[in-house]
């Protein structure tokens, strides 16, 4: 799933196309990463107290739990904050600031309506009967993408 | 406009019926917009900026082989499309109904949504044309398309006279069905 955009090499380009040749191991910049442990971390912690708090349950599918808390993640290392991953945006960096989309997001905040499936309310098709999920689940979950 | 509404909807879905026939207007709520889609006269949506065929384009220079995307297999019937490919497709002339799946890598209910459609696709086969766009790829193509919650089906009919379905979020399987047997 990651991409490796540009190499932050310089070199110039001759007219032929050269064979492929290995790309030394430089920090290169990736259109899309893996979010951090450590945001992984932050946002399993966030979820699993705040369904707490909400009365909210996971999804029986605890991979879309994963999924979606992966994507939580990677918002917060890339935003800042932890924009609602279920949605596209004209300009992420503006919504991240006005704040109506960052996670726990306003329609949930009043109407515990979570589109991404991430809290469910128990009258819920789709709500299991966690409240928990360990990091070794979502490793699990996320391993193949 | 909301044209179709169903008591079998999930939570936090909605259809919507895009006319043809009316030219788009201001900025739009989700719920309620017309554009017009795929039609003969140019439109803001499916304008080609590059009029140079495919053919007659200098053969791009690679440095490295792109790595090949781990989640996209071969054998997944639902393939994932650029945007040029599926402005390609809508263009072109068709006998079957095409289906357009926006997604995003770390949205959940497309994980799902993805699955049903893998299995549309092969109850389907040959009778309907599923694709998928990813909506960090093409930014660009996910905002003219009006694209707000994910995942965002498009139901396009090959007949060009008749309205595009857009639904927002996840929908079961049958009422996907029930659209390309009742409304294409």
């Amino acid at each position: 799933m990651s991409l490796q955009a540009s190499s932050s090499y310089a070199f110039g380009i001759s007219s032929f196309v050269s064979p492929p040749r290995r790309v030394r191991h430089v920090p290169e910049i990736r259109a899309k990463v893996e979010p951090s442990d450590k945001s992984v971390e932050i946002m399993r912690k966030f979820s699993e107290q705040y369904a707490r708090k909400s009365g909210t349950y996971f999804c029986v599918d605890k991979g879309v739990t994963s999924v979606v808390i992966k994507g939580l993640a990677d918002h917060k290392d890339s935003l800042g904050a932890p924009l609602c991953p279920c949605r596209h945006y004209d300009d992420k960096a503006a919504e991240a600031g006005q704040g109506f989309w960052n996670c726990p997001c306003v329609p949930m905040r009043e109407r515990k309506e979570c589109h991404c499936m991430l809290f469910l309310t128990p009258d819920n098709d789709f709500a299991g009967q966690d409240q928990t999920i360990s990091l070794e689940e979502i490793r699990e979950s996320t391993a193949n993408m | 406009m909301a044209m179709m509404q169903t008591a079998t909807r999930l939570p936090h879905s909605t259809i919507t019926s895009v006319s043809p026939m009316i030219p788009l207007q201001g900025p739009p709520s989700h719920l309620c917009f017309s554009h017009s889609p795929m039609t003969h006269q140019p439109n803001l949506l499916f304008s080609t900026t590059n009029t140079r065929p495919f053919s007659l384009r200098p053969p791009r220079k690679l440095l490295c082989t792109p790595p090949r995307g781990k989640y996209v297999r071969e054998d997944y019937l639902v393939k994932k499309m650029s945007a040029k490919e599926v402005q390609e497709l809508v263009k072109e002339e068709r006998t079957v109904p095409l289906i357009i799946d926006f997604y995003a890598t770390w949205c959940g209910p497309c994980i799902l949504m993805a699955q049903e459609l893998e299995m549309l696709a092969v109850e389907y086969e040959s009778n309907a044309l599923i694709v998928k766009v990813d909506t960090d790829d093409e930014y660009e193509f996910a905002r003219d398309m009006q694209v707000r919650g994910l995942p965002t089906l498009y139901f396009i009919s090959p007949d060009p006279t008749k309205n595009a379905i857009r639904t927002e979020g996840l929908i079961p399987i049958q009422m996907m069905r029930d659209i390309i047997d009742n409304e294409m």
